[in-house]
């Protein structure tokens, strides 16, 4: 929908009459009020789902006894289907109310976890079982591509790397598992960008850009919070010769899997390379990420116990890969990818002061000069943030 | 209409994973046989499903030497039957093996941790689900003569059918 400053230039240049433009204006205005109010139901009605979802998995972990457990399962299941059946009806049956119905049927997915859960319960099937969330993200899986369904691609997402981090501590106790815990890191990076890749094969088909964009964003999300853990010396360095993982041991399963995401990285991140070439891909991701890969496959394999060059190097890598996002996002004009960039730059800037500095100087100059760079920064980044929004709104 | 039969096989393949899953459990329980295991409890919270009780088996910590197998190789991970010999009702540890081994009651397992000639064996069974709240004063009534009614079908699966206390079973 054209915006009131191009209305404008157009009967300006004389290309429309000022009847024309009079009528667009109301159409766009129109258009826009439809939009916000659209926004608004879908927003609403999926905190509310979200909200059912919560007290539903909350109702099971309470475990409540005055319920007898047929009939705590009859019921999630009547919940379960009524929903997605409602949400069916009211989104492409009916077609009355389209986004109510999407996220009830966000809800049926929802409370269909939920079921999962409860089953696991009653039969007292290990807590904290990979195989439950599995189940849950095959069962939800399909509706992500019978539907197109943004929510249930960022629920599948979650549940994803929920299930990675389970999967890795199958069969371990915590207690003995600090190793896999410090090297935790290096293998969502590696998870995340074979979501990020996998995405990137979604635009293929136009009806799935959305889909995309949300398994990519999830995956950018979570390697940045990897990289993010890896740039202090607890998790690639040592503090005054001292290594928390040196004497670590890593689970062998925790090898397997590390290799399975990476050789998938790296053989999803080729195919976009070679075979991808929608407009939405950027050229420059492809070398980003098999570069990343490999680095952080180096870090795993050759850990130097003794330096904090990976420290540094990590660093680097951070703030490089933030720098490249922001000029993605401000070449497509983007505000998602700008926003997380700038929320990362900020967090970055933030601990590292404190990581740094807190030794280093006087107590009073450190809260001081710490209170300039929040108050100042802050002001900067946001100014920059609201002129990119503005300008790309134009 | 593509949608609706989407829509219709998304929501039969809820129903068979559902009904698969309970069916599974329910063939263990009703065709499986029971043996009473003996534990030690303790009380922790699961992230999802709220409250239970942590049963850490006699049969989960396995000594090969007191067993009289064959050396077998086992590494962590590893599928392993252990064979149950019943004194009184109670599971007593007689062999463990990599296969399931025919004409005996075997309950599968997963090698956990290997410590010179002891293994830790995790056979599914290990989380008992009790009311919010409710783990500690369990705790304190069950003492710590706590058995565990348990069915293993032809499979080796196992599932808990109830916990007992001083011979009675505990209705929680």
């Amino acid at each position: 929908m054209v915006d009131e400053k191009q209305i404008k230039q157009w009967l300006k240049d004389g290309t429309i009459t000022s009847k024309q433009a009079q009528k667009m204006l109301v159409d766009s205005s129109k258009y826009k009020k439809e939009q916000r109010s659209n926004k608004f139901i879908v927003t609403i009605s999926t905190i509310g789902s979200i909200l059912v979802g919560i007290g539903a998995i909350l109702f099971i972990a309470s475990n409540w006894q005055v319920i007898p457990d047929i009939l705590k399962v009859l019921i999630l299941i009547g919940s379960t289907f009524a929903a997605y059946f409602i949400g069916y009806l009211f989104c492409y049956q009916n077609k009355n109310l389209p986004k109510v119905g999407a996220s009830l049927m966000f809800l049926g997915a929802l409370l269909f976890g939920a079921t999962i859960l409860l089953i696991a319960q009653i039969y007292n099937i290990n807590a904290n079982s990979h195989l439950l969330v599995l189940i849950w993200l095959i069962g939800v899986l399909p509706m992500v591509y019978a539907f197109a369904s943004l929510p249930i691609a960022g629920l599948s997402s979650l549940l994803f790397f929920v299930w990675i981090g389970l999967l890795v501590f199958r069969n371990i106790d915590f207690g003995r598992a600090y190793g896999d815990f410090f090297a935790l890191p290096v293998l969502y990076i590696a998870a995340g960008i074979t979501l990020f890749a996998a995405g990137g094969l979604h635009y293929f088909y136009k009806k799935f850009s959305g889909v995309a964009r949300i398994y990519r964003l999830a995956g950018i999300k979570v390697i940045l919070l990897s990289l993010f853990l890896l740039t202090f010396r607890l998790f690639s360095g040592n503090y005054d010769g001292f290594n928390i993982r040196e004497n670590a041991i890593i689970s062998s399963q925790f090898r397997v899997g590390l290799v399975i995401f990476s050789i998938l990285a790296i053989l999803l991140t080729v195919i976009n390379w070679f075979f991808n070439k929608t407009e939405e891909i950027s050229m420059i991701e492809h070398p980003t990420n098999l570069a990343l890969t490999v680095f952080v496959l180096i870090f795993f394999f050759f850990p130097s116990a003794t330096t904090n060059i990976y420290v540094l190097l990590f660093n680097i890598i951070f703030v490089g890969l933030l720098v490249l996002m922001l000029y993605a996002g401000y070449r497509r004009e983007d505000m998602r990818l700008i926003n997380l960039g700038v929320f990362w730059l900020s967090a970055f800037i933030i601990f590292k002061y404190f990581d740094f500095f807190w030794k280093l100087l006087h107590r009073s100059l450190f809260f001081i000069i710490g209170g300039l760079i929040l108050v100042l920064g802050g002001i900067a980044l946001e100014k920059k943030r609201r002129e990119l929004k503005k300008k790309f709104k134009d | 209409m593509a949608n609706k039969k989407l829509f219709l096989i998304i929501g039969l393949f809820w129903l068979v994973i559902i009904i698969g899953f309970v069916s599974l459990k329910e063939f263990t329980l009703k065709t499986g046989e029971e043996v009473l295991l003996k534990t030690m409890p303790v009380d922790p919270r699961d992230l999802f499903r709220g409250d239970y009780i942590v049963l850490n088996y006699q049969i989960s910590s396995i000594n090969l030497d007191s067993l009289g197998t064959d050396a077998l190789n086992f590494s962590v991970n590893d599928k392993a039957y252990v064979v149950l010999n019943k004194e009184n009702e109670y599971g007593i540890p007689a062999g463990i093996y990599k296969n399931k081994p025919e004409e005996s009651l075997s309950i599968k397992g997963t090698v956990k941790d290997i410590r010179n000639r002891q293994l830790t064996v995790e056979y599914g069974i290990e989380s008992y689900f009790i009311p919010e709240g409710k783990g500690g004063e369990i705790e304190r009534q069950l003492g710590r003569n706590l058995d565990v009614k348990i069915s293993v079908d032809e499979f080796g699966n196992a599932a808990i059918i109830s916990l007992v206390s001083e011979g009675k079973e505990l209705d929680i």
